[in-house]
Order: C-alpha cells, then structure tokens, then sequence
C-alpha cells in the first residue's frame, strides 16, 4: 500500500505540475486540490486494478515514479521555478498560504527520501 | 497516529490564526491617496497571472501577484472618498471578446499605483514591478482607471483590487490593454522577480488618484 500510495503523490505532483501549466485552468482552480484529487484518483486505479495493483506495489515502480516525476518537473518548469511551483501548488492546496517555500520544499524532500526508504524496507511485507 | 494528527492539525490552526490579522486601509484626502496593506505572492514572479493586487479572502486572493490584507469593498469606498468616478462600463459580456479589436478598454478616472517596503529604494512604480510579455509590439504602460465594479465584487466576492487588462472583476483596470487581449494570447503579465521583494515580503501599495 506503501508503494502505490508513494507513487501516487509523485506522479500527482507531476500531473499538477503539468495542470499549472494551462493558465486558464491555473486562474479558476486550486490546482493544489486537483494534485490531492489526482493523488486519491491514481491511488484508486492502482489499487482497484488487479495487475496494475501488482506491478505498482514494488519498490522498482516506486523509485521509478520518483525519477519519471522529478525529470518530468524539471523539464517543464526547469530549475528555478521547480524550487517554486511544486511548493506553491501544496501550500495552496492545504490552505496556508503563509508557509515559506523553503519549508515546503523541505517538507516535500523528505517526504520522497523517507518515502522511499519505507518502501524499500517494507517491500517483503507487502508480498 | 491519532496525536501526530492532532498535532498536525493545531499546528495547522496555529499558523492559520497568524492570518487572521485585519489590517486597515490608510486614506490621505490632502495628498489622494490611499495605502494598501499586502504581501508578495512568490508564485507569481516565475509565472503568469493578470492580478497585480487581489483581497487574500476573496477567490482570485491566491491567483494574484500581491495579496491585499484589506477588503477590496474598502478600497472602492476609499476610492469614492477621495472623489474618483468609476467607469463601470466593463460588463462579464465584454470579458468574452475573442481579442482586443474586439474589446473594450476601462473608463473612469485615472490612478497610479506605487510598491513601497522595508528595504526598498522609495517608491517604486507599479509598472516596473510588472514584466508585460507582448507578442506583437511593445510594452504599453499601464493607464489604472477606477473601473468600478462594486456590484460583481460584492456578489462574487473576486478580490480583484488592481488587474493587467480591462476588466468587468476589479475596482481598478488596466485601460492600456482591452478586454480580449488575454483571451488572444497578445499578452501576458507576471511579477519582476528582480524589482519585488521575495515571497511573504510585508508591501504597502500607494494608489494616487491623477487630478
């Protein structure tokens, strides 16, 4: 569960990331509620569908997620704004506008680094 | 698990109430001008938006390059104070124009907008705050008119204090760009990262009504 639940919070971020990018969108939505949508939505179709399900749950598609997401950003907001626009879509997102993106950021980075520690160390319960 | 919620929670609630401060506009009749209280919104230096200033409560208040700490209803009526005419001849009809031919540009009497804060070398003018990328031509100073708008601010609650092209949302306009010109891509606005102060930056926005 672990492992899905990580994938879906990278790959949220990414399609959040790519949701900013439409200004139209951007200037009527909390894309920071559409990237907790996304995380809920692409939790669901790992879990619900049985070979995905199976193929998700290793620390493989895990670390995977991770890379895909991270080059993802980077090449659509490219190294300066990527030290912005993720931080800002979350802090949006949970409604604290005041939180510094350095926080965030902080907050983010060891959520992918512990993340994928845990699902390392917790990949031979899930089998 | 229950505990670190909890405690998740009362820290979220613990940084909310920091927020909860109600600053006051300062109205100057002698000199027409009012003082806005705002911050800088980071996200907007690195991406585009057509909100220079919006009320943090209200539903453009994240969608904006600066968030005013005041209502923007006390502003219209600090704008009325001082004398200023609204235009009021945007309609949400006009937001609709497929381009700027098409559009129309805000009336009403004319205001210029100053940022000011700790640190800052005086006042410096709205317009080099604001980098306008223009696809075809130049850069158009900005002509800020008293737009109006109160009954769609008070019925939708926008926020909109000051916005980059003519609009049917916020109390003061932007009469250089007609409505359309956003919906046609001919330009777009974001903050100058090398002019403005970093996000969360406390600012004072001073808006001088033009005699």
């Amino acid at each position: 569960m672990i492992a899905r639940l990580y994938n879906s919070i990278t790959l949220g971020m990414l399609a959040s990331v790519l949701m900013f990018q439409v200004t139209w969108l951007e200037m009527r939505v909390n894309i920071g509620w559409l990237f907790f949508g996304t995380v809920a939505v692409l939790f669901t179709l790992q879990t619900a569908i049985k070979p995905l399900r199976k193929i998700c749950s290793t620390f493989t598609a895990s670390a995977l997620s991770l890379v895909v997401s991270c080059a993802g950003v980077y090449s659509v907001l490219g190294f300066g704004s990527m030290k912005i626009i993720p931080a800002s879509i979350i802090r949006e997102g949970i409604m604290q506008t005041r939180v510094p993106f350095s926080t965030i950021n902080t907050a983010i980075i060891i959520t992918a680094v512990v993340g994928l520690a845990v699902v390392f160390f917790s990949r031979k319960n899930e089998h | 698990m229950k505990k670190l919620l909890l405690l998740l929670v009362a820290l979220l609630v613990v940084i909310s109430s920091a927020y909860a401060e109600e600053l006051s506009l300062t109205v100057n009749k002698e000199k027409g001008e009012i003082i806005i209280p705002a911050e800088v919104n980071g996200k907007y230096l690195v991406s585009p938006t057509k909100h220079a200033l919006s009320y943090y409560k209200g539903g453009n208040g994240e969608k904006s390059i600066m968030r005013a700490l005041v209502s923007e209803i006390d502003y219209y009526n600090a704008l009325a104070e001082l004398g200023a005419i609204p235009g009021n001849n945007i309609t949400p009809a006009d937001m609709k124009a497929r381009n700027s031919a098409e559009g129309k540009s805000t009336e009403g009497s004319k205001v210029t907008a100053f940022i000011t804060w700790e640190g800052s070398n005086g006042e410096i003018p709205l317009d080099a705050a604001i980098v306008s990328e223009v696809r075809d031509g130049e850069a158009r100073p900005l002509d800020l008119r008293f737009t109006g708008n109160l009954e769609f601010a008070q019925r939708s609650h926008p926020g909109c204090y000051i916005c980059l092209d003519s609009c049917a949302a916020g109390i003061t306009t932007n009469a250089a760009w007609p409505t359309g010109a956003l919906n046609n891509k001919e330009v777009s606005f974001h903050g100058n990262a090398d002019v403005l102060p970093p996000d969360g930056t406390r600012v004072n926005v001073i808006v001088r009504l033009v005699k």
